[in-house]
């Protein structure tokens, strides 16, 4: 399979701080898109400014369309289109004066292409002033009108309303389509990447817990409601991790399919991404 | 000439996130210099301070939030220090051009304001650039965070020097319009504008050879 991002043992440690990230390894293939998940602070930001070299790494690799990125790597910058999670739109600007400054910068920049993103977003050429949602629609217009063929969005998503954000959705489906294009997104909104992703990969503390297709973790992991009685009856190396609750324990199991053969007696539920995360951060392990 | 586009599209983007900021300051700033020309020296000083401060300041809250977009676009850390400094020199520059024009217009105007205080002539444009100078120095150094992971040695030299030079810098300007010290306001501005030139010029390679190393 052809990699069109390819990140191994990524560390980055910070002067007066305890958060490091540590060997942070995993790749996207192409055609794909990667949802990024994890709590505040647990490090995708840092990964994806590692990436970019916004932050520069103490060590590892990241290569991107099989070049390894430096600062000297323009071209690679060229078919990357980013969008963090706050895009400062200056008060007095407006998308065709930004548009005039990324025409410069970018070589592929395309106008037809970001006049056709401006109305579906419904965003007017000549208008500035804009609320957080609106600039971060201009945000991510301008990202995919360079004609990138990476895309690194860090909580793109978040302050648009349900209806654009499906829209968003979509067009990121489009994007990937030709099976030469790629998405890393990191995202609070697991239903989004629910509805997107192909992969998923969470983080804690600096650390890749697990990349893994979406699939497998929507149709292969299960969530077992159990009783204390069957809770003890199980076997610790069969579960994940735990959380109590008040007249229920809940187990997070790789294979659901065999739980269920297993122990028959019991419910095994299908997971959420969300409920993935949840029991990962705040379940206990035996 | 790919190069020349790109650094051009990354000026257009300082510009427009500064452009209001800029008119703001230039207006507060001439308006408080141009007062301080009916007023005793030491209104001037503070017109002076009042010029290096504001504009720079805010300037920069602006220039903090687009780096870390500017540095996920296709060029390199060095292009961005060059239109750095040289949107902060230009800044000043423009500023300072703006405030001869007005000292000029009140010569032609009214040839002798207070007598207190002496009309800035035009044998005092070195003094005048070099007040152009050494807050856009200043001002770069802040960009980028140079200081923020540097070792203490390197602190002293790019933070402490800077600011200690920006504070005596008014003094001199009050000893001098009090009339204490015994040489020509001329000579004072060319010296100055040397050392403000000299720092300048340092600041720029310290800061091109910092700015590779720090994160955004």
């Amino acid at each position: 399979m052809s990699m069109i991002l390819e990140v191994k043992d990524l560390c980055k440690q910070f002067p007066k701080s305890e958060f490091k990230l540590d060997n942070v390894s995993f790749s996207i293939p192409k055609g794909s898109i990667m949802g990024f998940v994890g709590e505040n602070g647990c490090g995708k930001t840092t990964t994806m400014n590692c990436i970019l070299g916004t932050i520069i790494k103490d060590s590892g690799s990241v290569r991107i369309f099989g070049e390894e990125m430096t600062d000297a790597a323009t071209h690679i910058r060229d078919d990357i289109g980013v969008v963090f999670d706050s895009f400062p739109v200056p008060v007095k600007s407006t998308p065709r004066k930004l548009a005039n400054a990324m025409r410069c910068i970018f070589k592929n920049w395309d106008d037809q292409l970001f006049n056709e993103y401006l109305e579906r977003f419904k965003l007017k050429p000549d208008t500035g002033n804009f609320s957080r949602g609106m600039s971060m629609k201009l945000a991510l217009a301008i990202a995919l009108s360079h004609h990138p063929k990476l895309l690194i969005f860090d909580e793109a998503t978040s302050g648009l309303d349900p209806v654009i954000r499906d829209e968003v959705l979509d067009i990121f489906l489009e994007f990937v389509s030709n099976g030469e294009n790629s998405i890393l997104l990191s995202s609070h909104i697991t239903s989004d990447l629910e509805k997107v992703a192909d992969y998923i990969m969470f983080m804690q503390e600096g650390k890749v817990v697990f990349t893994e297709e979406k699939d497998v973790l929507k149709y292969g992991y299960g969530i077992m409601r159990l009783t204390a009685a069957q809770f003890d009856a199980l076997d610790p190396r069969e579960m994940l991790t735990y959380r109590r609750r008040d007249y229920q324990t809940d187990v997070l199991v790789k294979n659901r399919t065999a739980m269920v053969a297993k122990y028959p007696d019991t419910v095994v539920d299908l997971a959420t991404i969300e409920e993935i995360m949840l029991l990962l951060v705040k379940g206990e392990s035996l | 000439m790919r190069k020349a586009k790109r650094l051009w599209g990354l000026w257009l983007l300082d510009f427009h996130s500064t452009r209001g900021i800029l008119i703001f300051g230039l207006f507060i700033s001439s308006a408080v210099f141009v007062g301080a020309l009916f007023l005793p020296a030491i209104s001037l000083t503070f017109a002076i301070i009042a010029a290096m401060l504001l504009i720079p300041s805010t300037q920069h809250m602006s220039f903090d939030r687009w780096q870390r977009i500017q540095l996920s676009m296709p060029i390199h850390r060095q292009d961005m220090i060059d239109i750095r400094f040289l949107n902060c020199l230009g800044t000043m520059l423009f500023t300072v051009i703006v405030m001869c024009v007005l000292i000029v217009l009140i010569s032609i105007i009214h040839p002798n304001p207070c007598e207190n205080i002496r009309v800035l002539k035009f044998s005092d444009i070195p003094l005048v650039l070099s007040l152009a100078v050494l807050p856009s120095y200043k001002l770069a150094m802040d960009f980028g965070r140079v200081t923020r992971y540097a070792s203490k040695r390197k602190r002293l030299a790019v933070w402490t020097l800077p600011n200690l030079i920006t504070v005596f810098f008014p003094l001199i300007i009050i000893l001098w319009g009090q009339r204490l010290l015994d040489v020509t306001p001329e000579s004072i501005g060319v010296i100055l504008f040397a050392i403000a030139l000299t720092v300048f010029i340092t600041s720029y390679a310290i800061s091109k050879k910092l700015f590779a190393k720090v994160d955004v």
